[in-house]
This record gives structure tokens, sequence and C-alpha cells, in this order.
């Protein structure tokens, strides 16, 4: 399924992500004579989760067309970067209190023939910062 | 189903200088391909052809005239022959470059050079007039 931020699909087909780390926080401190080190184990720090899928145009009657739509769909899906707000991701699990920290083109947009007409697509790249 | 076979390429040109000696021309459109897959796809969900190149090569008999000829711009011309007699097709192709050229010339044998072409539009092939 497409992963999905606040009420926004941030792909439209292939998505897949790559689930990062939670950060460890931990406090570490050595004694001079005590060999090796003492750990504060804290509560985890958020993962970052990266998201890669394609996002499509609707389909149009020209190439420029084609473009200019895939364009501003992907400069709409941008105003969400610096947004915290709920995350699904690709298998439906829900991630409250996320950060979409990136959201950025992944090569160029390219064109291609459709039934009907002509269909943009481009590959994207998200990251979100998830809690743990 | 009706179809057409043509041979004898002849009137090449590129950029109005014709070509002589011409025994064949390839002529290849490929088109690029935009895949992709996502989280538990077993196939790619994404296969899309996108923009086209064109290339080809041009397969005459003159290594001297070839060499002439590399380097050469503009808009590559030539006619297909309709082996039936019906309706031969001309062949234009704008923005052609000919980037070289590779020339056999053996003992006891036709000289042959081949010359690679690519162009930045694709080809149209239309009726001779």
């Amino acid at each position: 399924m497409n992963p999905k931020f606040d009420t926004c699909d941030l792909t439209d087909l292939a998505a897949a992500e790559v689930i990062g780390s939670p950060a460890s926080r931990t406090s570490r401190e050595r004694m001079p004579d005590v060999a090796g080190e003492f750990f504060q184990v804290q509560p985890a720090g958020a993962r970052e989760i990266a998201v890669r899928g394609v996002l499509v145009s609707a389909v149009k009657a020209s190439a420029d067309l084609a473009v200019a739509d895939l364009k501003a769909k992907l400069l709409a899906i941008q105003q969400y970067v610096g947004v915290v707000a709920d995350y699904a991701g690709t298998d439906g699990r829900l991630y409250s209190g996320s950060l979409l920290s990136a959201y950025r083109q992944a090569g160029p947009m390219e064109v291609s023939a459709v039934e009907n007409g002509v269909q943009a697509l481009a590959h994207v790249e998200a990251a979100i910062v998830a809690q743990p | 189903m009706a179809f057409n076979i043509y041979h004898d390429p002849a009137n090449v040109t590129i950029g109005q200088t014709p070509i002589a000696g011409v025994e064949s021309i390839v002529v290849s459109v490929r088109r690029q391909e935009f895949c992709a897959h996502g989280d538990g796809e077993m196939h790619e969900s994404v296969a899309r052809f996108t923009a086209g190149r064109t290339s080809g090569t041009i397969t005459l008999v003159d290594p001297a005239g070839a060499a002439a000829l590399a380097g050469r711009t503009g808009t590559l011309s030539f006619t297909w022959k309709d082996t039936k007699a019906q309706a031969d097709k001309t062949v234009t192709i704008a923005g052609a470059s000919i980037g070289g050229y590779d020339a056999t010339v053996a003992r006891n044998a036709a000289s042959g050079v081949t010359l690679p072409f690519i162009a930045e539009s694709a080809p149209v092939v239309a009726d001779s007039q």
C-alpha cells in the first residue's frame, strides 16, 4: 500500500521502506582504575524511515502538461516537510507523531505514453523521523 | 493482413550532402526503461518505456567517401524501394550526426565501411512523392 503522511500519499506506485534503527541514548562513564565502561541506558530516540517510490501525474494530452501536473503534485507534497503528523507505512503500520524531514525527486521526470494520453513519472524519496 | 517488403536504400543524404555507394542502412529506435518495484512485490509494478533514442549505421563501399562524411550533421534522408512496386517510402531523421566510421579494405575483396549515426528525433516514414 502507498505510504501516507497525514492525509497525503507520499507515492503512487512501487512504494518501499527502509526502516532505520531507533537511536540509542546512553550515558557512558569510565572510572580510572576500573576496566570497561558504565552505561546508563535511557529511552530510545527517534528512528528514521526512508521511503522511496514512484510519483505519477494525471494522464494528460501532452508531455508538457503531464510534467507540469507532476511538478505541482510534488511541490504540494513538499509542503508537508517540517510537519509533525501520523505516518502510515507500506504495511499500514501507524507511526504517530512523525516528522516528514525531507521529500525529494530522485531522478529526472520521465514521460511515458499511456492509453488516452501521456503520463509523467519520477522516482521520489522521503525521510520520516518516527518515534521508536 | 497486408504487408510490405522494401529493399535498395537510395537517395541517401545528410544535411543535403549525398552519400554514394550505400549498401544498407540500419535504423534503431530504443526507448529507455523506467521500472520499479515496491515492498512485497514479486514483480515490477512499474514498467514503462519513456524517452526514445534513434541510432543506426549506414554501410557503404567507399572508405574515402566515408572519411569525408564522418562528423557530418543534419537531416538524414533516404528511400526504401517497395519490392512489389507499390508505394516507396522516404525515411527522414532530423538532427542526425555521423560519429565516425569503420572501414575495411581487404585483399581481393571489395572495400566496405560502416558509419554509425545517432539522431535527436524519431524517424519519420512517409510515402515517397
